[in-house]
């Protein structure tokens, strides 16, 4: 398997999606909306990178993100690097990684990093009224509504990517070969 | 051969020698991976603004030619009007000159305008912010005041190379001092986070208890210079209700921003002057709003 040309077209989607987000998302400002969508960028990766590639393309994709955040540096990053490593312990209870499951878990990951930047908005601005609350809810059911097609396409978005490369998707499990 | 029981751990292994080599890496390493990574996103973000712009250019010529001609006689007023404006900011500058220079006091900080264009809007529950078209090449650096045609827009909160993170006011961490124009009392004011479909709106604290709104009115907030952002008297927004403040001894007042800011497409950064001047012709101080923002 090709890792170096695979953890570079994973890295450019990634940067892809993560752009398209950002202008769906200023397009929804008027109506003070927003979406989150980062679950997908990892799921692959996770699942079809040795630990080398794995920790360049996650790291690259997470500082790109980074730059126009307001979070603290390499935020981002550091969500990307342990939502991978979650997804590879847990590879040995999850069984075989059918597109459903796959889905499923680009999802969950999702779900999980938007409640750790709502923790972290907490902390920080002390935010806890009805607004900020009702707003982050609108926001979280919203992306978790839209991740799911938005991760079907990405994951064949990948494949055609891979494919045009002249590349194989299929990978082997890393969480078997650290 | 390493037990199945540290192979599985080595992934966690990996993970946290890479977070700890994060960490301890100087802060100076951590800004320029930032900086390297904003420099190399510019280059996009510049070209989606210059579509964007593209777009209402191809949009706006679709428009009859009866439109256009209502737009521009609409643009001639404003501009009859700013001129008028103009003549009379020039002898109120001329006037202030003069008092200050009978007074003896001190030459106060002048500003001037360094007019962007809006690439990103940013939102969302957890932050307010918006991504302009200029850095620190054009004088922008972080801190800075920015404003647009409804008063204050926000805050540079990271000036790069080519473009510069704003924090809007209606983000809760945008915090500055705030006055009602008449009464110099000081208040401070505070971005709140507001439900989606709503008007952003914010928060001011310290408001004296004598302090009334008569039904049906508001009281207009203004941009105190004692934050050392802004000058004073760039409208923030409008009180519409009093609330006891925690304490006792104060008020606190809902305040409702412009609508306009939730849709901004150009602002204007307050770049302060490098030789401080009370407001001459080449450098004026900031009193009204900049010509040419939407």
């Amino acid at each position: 398997m090709r890792t170096s040309s695979h953890w570079a077209i994973f890295t450019a989607a990634n940067i892809l999606l993560l752009a398209l987000t950002a202008m769906v998302n200023d397009g929804l400002a008027g109506w003070s909306l927003s979406l989150f969508i980062a679950g997908p960028c990892v799921v692959w990766p996770a699942l079809r990178l040795p630990p080398p590639a794995l920790l360049g393309c996650l790291a690259l994709s997470g500082l790109a993100a980074d730059a126009q955040l307001p979070t603290p540096p390499g935020f981002l990053m550091i969500l990307f690097l342990a939502g991978a490593l979650l997804i590879q312990l847990a590879l040995p209870w999850l069984g075989s990684m059918q597109r459903a499951r796959q889905i499923g878990l680009a999802w969950l990951v999702n779900a999980l990093y938007f409640a750790v930047f709502t923790s972290w908005a907490v902390v920080r601005n002390q935010a806890h009224g009805v607004a900020f609350w009702e707003h982050a809810a609108v926001d979280f059911f919203l992306s978790q509504l839209i991740v799911l097609p938005v991760t079907l396409w990405f994951f064949d978005f990948q494949n055609s990517l891979l494919a045009l490369a002249g590349l194989t998707a299929a990978g082997r499990r890393v969480g078997r070969t650290f | 051969m390493a037990s199945p029981r540290l192979t599985r751990l080595r992934p966690l292994l990996v993970l946290a020698l890479f977070l700890a080599a994060w960490w301890l890496a100087p802060v100076a390493v951590r800004s320029f991976s930032r900086a390297s990574f904003s420099l190399f996103e510019a280059p996009g973000l510049i070209a989606y603004s210059h579509l964007k712009d593209l777009q209402d250019f191809w949009s706006l010529r679709d428009r009859s030619q009866g439109s256009l001609i209502a737009a521009g006689r609409d643009l001639q007023r404003h501009a009859n009007d700013t001129d008028l404006q103009l003549q009379q900011d020039a002898a109120t500058r001329t006037e202030n000159q003069r008092l200050a220079e009978l007074l003896l006091l001190p030459p106060e900080p002048g500003f001037h305008y360094e007019v962007a264009r809006v690439i990103l809007r940013e939102e969302t529950a957890w932050w307010q912010q918006i991504v302009i078209r200029k850095g620190w090449r054009n004088g922008i650096g972080n801190g800075q005041g920015v404003v647009f045609s409804g008063g204050v827009a926000g805050r540079v909160k990271q000036a790069d190379e080519f473009t510069s993170i704003v924090e809007l006011v209606s983000s809760p961490s945008f915090r500055v001092a705030a006055n009602l124009g008449q009464d110099p009392n000081p208040a401070i004011y505070q971005g709140v986070v507001t439900a989606p479909f709503h008007a952003p709106a914010g928060e001011v604290r310290q408001l004296p208890l004598s302090l009334r709104i008569a039904p049906g009115t508001r009281l207009r907030l203004f941009s105190s210079k004692l934050s050392s952002v802004f000058p004073d008297g760039l409208p923030l927004g409008e009180i519409e209700r009093l609330e006891p403040g925690s304490d006792g001894l104060f008020q606190t007042g809902v305040v409702k921003l412009d609508s306009r800011l939730a849709s901004l497409e150009e602002v204007a950064v307050l770049v302060p002057d490098i030789t401080p001047t009370l407001g001459n012709g080449s450098n004026p101080v900031p009193t009204g709003n900049p010509p040419g923002l939407r």
